[in-house]
């Protein structure tokens, strides 16, 4: 797959491993309007004894307010759908892991959109799509954050990894 | 209530790595199934 995606022009534009537990990573010095749209690998362990939901800003506008998802769900053989004023591209109990994949871009108005495919949990696996997107039109998404709504439960060992189109 | 947290900040330009506290008021997620 990764070489399928090398083919077809796009390259990692960043990569961590999260160092110790955080609250809040930040990845400044993007440009989607260079890279068209970014392909982040988000895999997460939550570590603390809260669950927690996971975030993702734009261009360091924190404020949740203005973010809208929809979730689906498929737990077993429910299966559940909302809509939140959050900007959601994970939730987790406690002591426990995801890996999601999400596609960021901008639509012809230039408002941010994205949407995630996630995996999370062991023995009781289950299958998430969200659908996002940012109240406004925007020039550029120079920056991207990600939070966890408990404190510190990015847990070490968690890597994100972006990568956009360089053609 | 606010804590002390961490926030890693990463410049997608040079690589840069730089890890700081911020102050942060946490809403731990309700056990869901739903999201």
């Amino acid at each position: 797959m990764i070489d399928l995606w090398y083919r077809a022009g796009i390259r990692k534009v960043a990569e961590l491993r999260v160092p110790s537990d955080s609250t809040l990573v930040t990845f400044d010095g993007l440009n989607i309007l260079e890279h068209r749209f970014y392909l982040i690998i988000f895999s997460v362990k939550n570590t603390s004894s809260s669950s927690s939901d996971y975030y993702l800003f734009v261009n360091g506008d924190l404020n949740k307010a203005n973010y809208y998802c929809q979730t689906l769900v498929s737990s077993g053989i429910e299966i559940s759908a909302n809509r939140y004023n959050l900007p959601l591209v994970a939730y987790l109990s406690s002591l426990s892991n995801a890996l999601c994949e999400i596609i960021l871009g901008l639509d012809p108005d230039y408002h941010p959109r994205y949407h995630v495919r996630c995996t999370r949990y062991v023995s009781n696996v289950a299958n998430v799509l969200y659908s996002g997107s940012y109240y406004a039109p925007v020039s550029n998404v120079t920056r991207l954050d990600f939070q966890s709504s408990a404190t510190n439960a990015i847990g070490r060992g968690s890597r994100i990894i972006i990568f956009g189109a360089m053609v | 209530m606010e804590e002390e947290a961490t926030q890693v900040v990463v410049d997608a330009q040079t690589g840069e790595l730089k890890i700081q506290k911020i102050p942060f008021t946490p809403s731990p997620a309700e056990e869901s199934d739903a999201k």
